[in-house]
């Protein structure tokens, strides 16, 4: 199955209703130890709308998930792989996770950190910690920030030529970033080593390049709200809302 | 159906691992107040939006727009905050039933 097209998104709809129906809403509804009831073949009005309803949120939850596949970096979901519900939002789960750590490593010395909320603090903590402490830790720095660098280049070939610019900011950061916490020649060491990873990571940016028309395809349907909402939060407007700090506001509502 | 015992525990289990991971992408999220309850749909919009936030700081932080971060995730929050409200307002009323959901 093909993640990005519109059929497949199309397929999994259908099945998952199809799921959903079997399991029947009767039983979720009026919990489990009653006994079974007859599904009866004209169903009330009512119970026919509770059932629309119900399949219309499932559908919108499927499509929510869809969405958040195309947000991950094409490293970890790359292009022709299908991902499991599970699998997605573990990706996302570690991607935010990687994306606070990148944050607290870059503001820990210019910002404050009551702001955040206390479970985000505290995985952003131990994620620091295992980036300063050990040698594993740091290959995962460097992996991930292979990855950061391909999901940038997939950003930059859907929006267009206005990234180039911003792309060629991302690697002198990182180094000065290494050279602040002193691990600059335990990450060279790593660095060599991942000549490999590279080539393979090369591999499948050529292979997303080619998804990205399906991409666009699911961004501008306008299906729903949230397609509406996600199509006007693109990239720019984030950068614009964060730069404009009197304009942001009125932004994110 | 002994068969029909061990797929549904199975599925249970199943069923279970995807709550679980919803409530850890929830623990992500940071929200005001930061107990309030999403549902799965809310989770998951907003961890997208969260994402794209995220990006958007890394990358002005490498442009040398540092002061404005924190300011900014008051924003997002804040933000959120009224998107939620009004989605819930307009949208159906058991859009936050988690426990009995199939996926």
């Amino acid at each position: 199955m093909d993640v990005s097209s519109p059929l497949f998104s199309y397929s999994s709809l259908s099945s998952d209703s199809e799921i959903y129906n079997v399991s029947s809403p009767e039983s979720s509804s009026e919990g489990r130890p009653k006994p079974r009831r007859t599904r009866c073949k004209n169903p009330s009005k009512q119970r026919r709308n509770a059932s629309e309803k119900e399949k219309l949120r499932m559908r919108d939850l499927t499509k929510a998930l869809h969405y958040l596949r195309t947000f991950l970096p094409p490293f970890v979901a790359p292009a022709g792989q299908t991902l499991t519900k599970i699998e997605t939002l573990r990706l996302a789960i570690r991607y935010i996770s990687y994306l606070s750590s990148q944050l607290d490593l870059e503001m820990s010395y210019c910002q404050n950190k009551e702001l955040r909320s206390p479970q985000h603090g505290s995985t952003s903590h131990s994620w620091e910690a295992g980036n300063l402490g050990n040698e594993m830790e740091a290959f995962h720095f460097q992996k991930n920030k292979h990855s950061h660098s391909a999901f940038y280049e997939s950003w930059t070939a859907r929006n267009g030529k206005s990234f180039q610019d911003e792309q060629e900011h991302i690697t002198p950061p990182h180094s000065d970033l290494i050279c602040d916490h002193g691990l600059l020649e335990q990450r060279h060491v790593t660095l060599q080593s991942e000549s490999g990873f590279i080539r393979v990571e090369t591999e499948q940016r050529d292979g997303t390049e080619m998804e990205i028309p399906n991409c666009d395809e699911l961004f501008s349907s306008g299906f729903d709200p949230l397609m509406n909402l996600q199509t006007s939060l693109s990239h720019q407007d984030y950068s614009k809302a964060v730069q404009c700090e009197s304009t942001g506001h009125d932004f994110w509502i | 159906m002994t068969r029909k015992v061990i797929s549904n525990s199975r599925e249970r289990w199943r069923q279970q691992s995807v709550n679980t991971a919803f409530a850890e992408l929830r623990k992500l999220i940071p929200t005001h107040p930061p107990e309030k309850k999403l549902s799965k749909n809310e989770i998951l919009r907003l961890a997208m939006r969260y994402i794209t936030f995220l990006l958007t700081l890394l990358e002005n932080q490498r442009d040398g727009v540092t002061e404005h971060s924190s300011s900014t995730l008051i924003t997002l929050i804040t933000g959120n905050m009224r998107n939620l409200s009004s989605h819930t307002e307009t949208h159906s009323p058991g859009s936050s039933s988690d426990g009995a959901e199939t996926w």
